[in-house]
């Protein structure tokens, strides 16, 4: 299985935090906080749209609301095959970082 | 939530923004971003929450645009892997598709090339548009002209007179025998040589890359000659300076040209002074009535072209005088632009080479044709097969399939197709080039093919027949309601049948139009080449010595020399021979009312043996003899054309009518000849007199006794380079310079039989196309047929009697279209065949039989297969 990118890593675990609340504007929400910019509404349905084609999440729509034009909030979950993605990409984290010396403490600290 | 109505964003932005984002997305993104100003447009104002809302835009722009434009890429390579797989699995109709489009994309590549070329004649002059012909027509009760050669004293005339006419130059033919001063060995005889003014490299762009366009031909004896040229004389050396002698005068070279391009009305090998010939003729060169200069203008502007035109009618009043208004006389000086010198002159030149305007036309309306044909063929075929998956197309419906997808996959497979075809065409072309090239005597590259525009156009066509192809299955099988494909109720549309048999009907019309045509130009070649000439052209060899002095004085001498030969039986020497020349003098003879009438005839210089020699009859009078000492300075003989124009009643009576030649003799006509051609039976013969008149002696006719004709040219080889070294053995054979002369005939047909087989090949095409849609359709009616008892002869009948019906109809449109057509082209000949009856139904049996052939085929494999596999057809 291909590794997800660093985006649609983001927006993953941020759709798997969220669970039912997971929709484009909450989403963008948090990813900004958790990344510390802020991401353009573009830049966050591009990992959406592929996401959503590789179907590792689902969408399901709410009731219409007046506040988006009449238009339904588009929840995104999570499939099985997204969160296999998710852990694979956390198995390659916990390996890589497992049992390495401590980055930047003595050295180069600032 | 608020109950007051909602701020709408900007309006542009939220246009732009659905344009963009990708169908997928769109509905939750928008929802967004409309979400999200509502909350700002609350918080802070609509201001800043429109503000936000062209910022979010903008920055959201890039990240929707690479989206789209990622998923739209992978989409098309879904498609055109499964349009591959489609054609794979129809290997035979895709063959046969994408060749039928790529011949008629190649024929019709070729013939742009060709129509492009013919159609940039002269254009590569700078000053090509201020560049113009001089002209002169004139009528007199004897003869009508329409040349574009005048005196040489009207260029200098005009340029001194009109101030709009920047500058005038003047060429004339010459032929040279030069010799290397330095090396007397390297010797040639020099056809295409033109005397020309100073001026000429000014007004014209012939590049000049040694010596001084000013000067080069300012002195007399300066010769410039082209670098094919220069190299047959000097090989690498530098040709600047060195000298050339011709007739005792010696030439210096002053300076080099590029070779003339290919796309020039005019060429030549090298160019001479024309001040040469104010020292060698000058009288010549004050005469305004030597009507063989060809002479061009520069003017100020393009535009006072026909200002001047009117101006010139002045002009021609004060040099002619009272001529101009003498009963029955008229005369027009005019000028015509340069770009139409090669194509749509009526004007006669000895020097200008003319296209044929109209039959460059003929060419490109076949060519379109053939095209057109191609292009609805591949559609009609595509629609055949788009039927054929009717019941694909239900299925991927009623899984879900949209219209539009189906569309763009029919659209998608086509489109390849179509591009595929193009690039066989442009491999095609690329190969036929060179074979192409030689039969047309063109330079054509593909070169231009990297020219933008006319890449894409190229794609355009492509692009468009691939649309038009893919057109009716996208929009007509992706409407289908599934329920009715899947039940198996597909009916053709009516008037969908309709067209396709109008142009089954349209494609055999041309096909058989242009299989009678081709009969025709070459019967007409037969006739011409079978035709009685008026003289015996079998086995006569003939040698021009370029009326040299030397060889005229010791012609008798030479001529005995070649009679001692056992394989000679005859000699003359003349003038003229068939085939050749065209020096009009113009004599003073007694008419039929006792008037001397100054007649404008075809002057033949012959001596005692050419009558005999050439078998030419005498039907009055005698032929020269050396038993009349007169003969030889006071004896005439005319023939049949001019004896009609003369009035007398029969031959007889002509007999005995005095004549003048010029100051230098008179004397009486002693023999009327029967009429023979000396040029192409296109022509009409013309009235002809003949003198004995060694002064214009320029060619040995031999007349040849040989089995071993490669020994008699050895051994006449050598023999003349003892009677004349001075001159190069120069020969031919009569049979084959005359047939020459219908070189342009013989072209024309096989151009016109190549585009017969073409079209046929192309029509066949789209016929089995055709038949394989309409037997798939009828398979259940075959079956039922066949259970029921029909026999297969029965059956193929029934299917391809509706074929042969269509092919008729096309005979009866063609017949008396392609006869009217014919019999114009016909009478562009004085002398021409009529067109035999048989040809019709001998192209109308030939198109039906190949008819037959592509639709039996597919008909008898209809009418062996198993009924019960037929029926099984849902």
């Amino acid at each position: 299985m291909k590794l997800l990118s660093r985006s649609e890593e983001v927006v993953l675990l941020s759709i798997w935090r969220l669970q039912d609340e997971a929709y484009g504007v909450s989403i963008r929400k948090q990813v900004s906080e958790a990344t510390g910019h802020d991401w353009s509404i573009g830049a966050l349905y591009a990992p959406l749209h592929r996401l959503e084609k590789k179907g590792y999440v689902q969408t399901r729509k709410g009731e219409p609301v007046p506040k988006r034009g009449g238009r339904s909030k588009v929840y995104y979950r999570l499939t099985p095959a997204g969160k296999q993605a998710l852990l694979a990409v956390k198995h390659v984290h916990e390996t890589l970082w497992g049992g390495i010396p401590a980055l930047g403490t003595s050295s180069n600290s600032e | 939530m608020t109950k007051h109505q909602q701020p709408s964003p900007p309006r542009l932005a939220a246009w732009l923004l659905g344009r963009v984002v990708s169908g997928d997305i769109r509905y939750a993104a928008l929802g967004d971003f409309e979400e999200l100003y509502a909350d700002i447009a609350e918080a802070r104002g609509v201001a800043a929450a429109r503000r936000w809302y062209w910022a979010q835009a903008l920055r959201s722009l890039p990240s929707f645009l690479l989206d789209s434009l990622r998923w739209t890429v992978i989409m098309l390579a879904n498609y055109l892997k499964i349009a591959l797989r489609n054609l794979k699995r129809r290997k035979g109709y895709a063959v046969i598709n994408v060749a039928g489009l790529a011949v008629g994309l190649a024929c019709c590549l070729l013939i742009t090339l060709y129509v492009r070329d013919e159609l940039g004649f002269d254009r590569y002059h700078e000053n090509a548009d201020r560049i113009a012909r001089v002209t002169f027509d004139f009528q007199t009760p004897n003869v009508t002209r329409a040349l574009a050669m005048i005196g040489p004293t009207v260029g200098p005339d005009l340029k001194a007179e009109f101030p709009e006419v920047v500058d005038a130059t003047r060429f004339l033919k010459g032929s040279f025998l030069f010799q290397r001063q330095d090396d007397p060995s390297v010797q040639y005889q020099e056809y295409d040589g033109l005397y020309a003014d100073a001026s000429a490299l000014d007004v014209f762009s012939f590049r000049l890359y040694r010596g001084d366009p000013q000067t080069a031909l300012a002195a007399p004896f300066s010769v410039v000659l082209t670098e094919t040229t220069a190299h047959r004389y000097f090989g690498d050396e530098d040709p600047i300076g060195k000298t050339l002698i011709e007739d005792g005068q010696v030439f210096t070279v002053t300076g080099l040209l590029d070779d003339v391009p290919a796309t020039s009305h005019f060429t030549f090998d090298l160019l001479v002074s024309l001040s040469t010939l104010d020292m060698q003729a000058p009288e010549f060169m004050s005469d305004w009535w030597a009507l063989i200069f060809n002479t061009y203008l520069l003017l100020d502007r393009p535009e006072t072209a026909a200002a001047l035109d009117a101006k010139l009618a002045g002009y021609l009043e004060r040099q002619l005088g009272a001529a101009m208004h003498e009963e029955g006389h008229t005369y027009a000086l005019a000028t015509e632009p340069l770009a139409g010198v090669y194509l749509h002159t009526r004007h006669h030149s000895s020097l200008a080479r003319r296209g044929d305007a109209e039959t460059l036309y003929l060419f490109a309306g076949i060519a379109l044709f053939i095209l057109l044909i191609a292009c609805i063929n591949f559609t009609n075929l595509a629609t055949a097969r788009a039927a054929e998956r009717a019941k694909e197309v239900g299925v991927r419906k009623v899984i879900g399939a949209q219209r539009g997808q189906l569309a763009t996959q029919f659209f998608g497979e086509s489109l390849l197709m179509a591009f595929g075809a193009m690039g066989l065409a442009l491999l095609t072309a690329g190969l036929v080039l060179p074979a192409f090239n030689a039969f047309a005597g063109k330079a054509l590259s593909l070169d231009v093919f990297w020219d933008p525009i006319f890449l894409f156009v190229l794609l355009g066509v492509a692009g468009l027949v691939g649309v038009m192809a893919g057109g009716y299955p996208a929009v007509v099988l992706s409407r289908f309601r599934p329920i009715a494909v899947l039940r198996g109720s597909l009916g053709a549309s009516r008037h969908g049948n309709a067209l396709r048999k109008g142009l089954v009907v349209f494609q055999f019309t041309l096909s058989i139009a242009l299989m009678v045509g081709t009969a025709v130009v070459f019967a007409q070649l037969d006739y011409m080449r079978n035709a009685r000439l008026g003289f015996d052209d079998e086995q006569m060899l003939t040698i021009n010595f370029h009326a040299d002095a030397t060889v005229q004085q010791q012609a008798e001498a030479m001529k005995q020399a070649f009679l001692q030969r056992a394989d000679i039986t005859a000699v003359s020497v003349s003038g003229d021979i068939p085939g050749t020349g065209n020096l009009h003098a113009g004599v003073t003879v007694e008419d039929s009312e006792g008037t001397m009438q100054s007649m404008p005839w075809r002057f033949v210089s012959a001596d005692f043996d050419f009558i005999p020699n050439y078998g030419i009859e005498i039907v009055a009078g005698r032929a020269f003899s050396r038993d009349f000492l007169t003969d030889s300075s006071e004896a005439m003989i005319i023939n049949e054309a001019a004896l009609k124009t003369l009035g007398y009643a029969s031959p007889d009576q002509a007999l005995g009518a005095s004549f003048r030649h010029f100051g230098e003799r008179q004397g009486e006509v002693i023999g009327v000849a029967r009429d023979f051609h000396l040029k192409s039976l296109q022509e009409e013969v013309e009235p002809v007199y003949v003198l004995i008149h060694p002064r214009r002696y320029r060619y040995f006719s031999l007349r040849l006794q040989t089995d071993n004709l490669v020994e008699t040219m050895a051994g006449l080889e050598a023999l003349w380079s003892r009677l004349a070294p001075h001159r190069p053995f120069e020969y031919s054979f009569l049979d084959e310079s005359l047939e020459r002369q219908y070189r342009a005939e013989e072209q024309f047909g096989q151009v016109v039989g190549l585009f017969a087989l073409l079209v046929i090949f192309v029509a066949c095409l789209g016929l089995f196309g055709l038949a394989s849609l309409t037997t798939r359709q009828r398979t259940k009616e075959i079956g039922l047929r066949k259970v029921l008892g029909a026999p297969v002869s029965s059956i193929v009948l029934l299917l391809t009697k509706e074929f042969a019906r269509l092919v008729v109809v096309a005979f009866v449109v063609a017949a008396p279209l392609i006869y009217l057509a014919m019999e114009g082209w016909l009478d562009n000949f004085a002398y021409r065949t009529e067109i035999a009856w048989w040809i019709f139904p001998a192209a109308g049996l030939a198109a039906l039989g190949i008819a037959w052939l592509t639709v039996g085929f597919q008909a008898i494999r209809a009418a062996l297969a198993n009924p019960v596999a037929a029926l099984q057809v849902e």
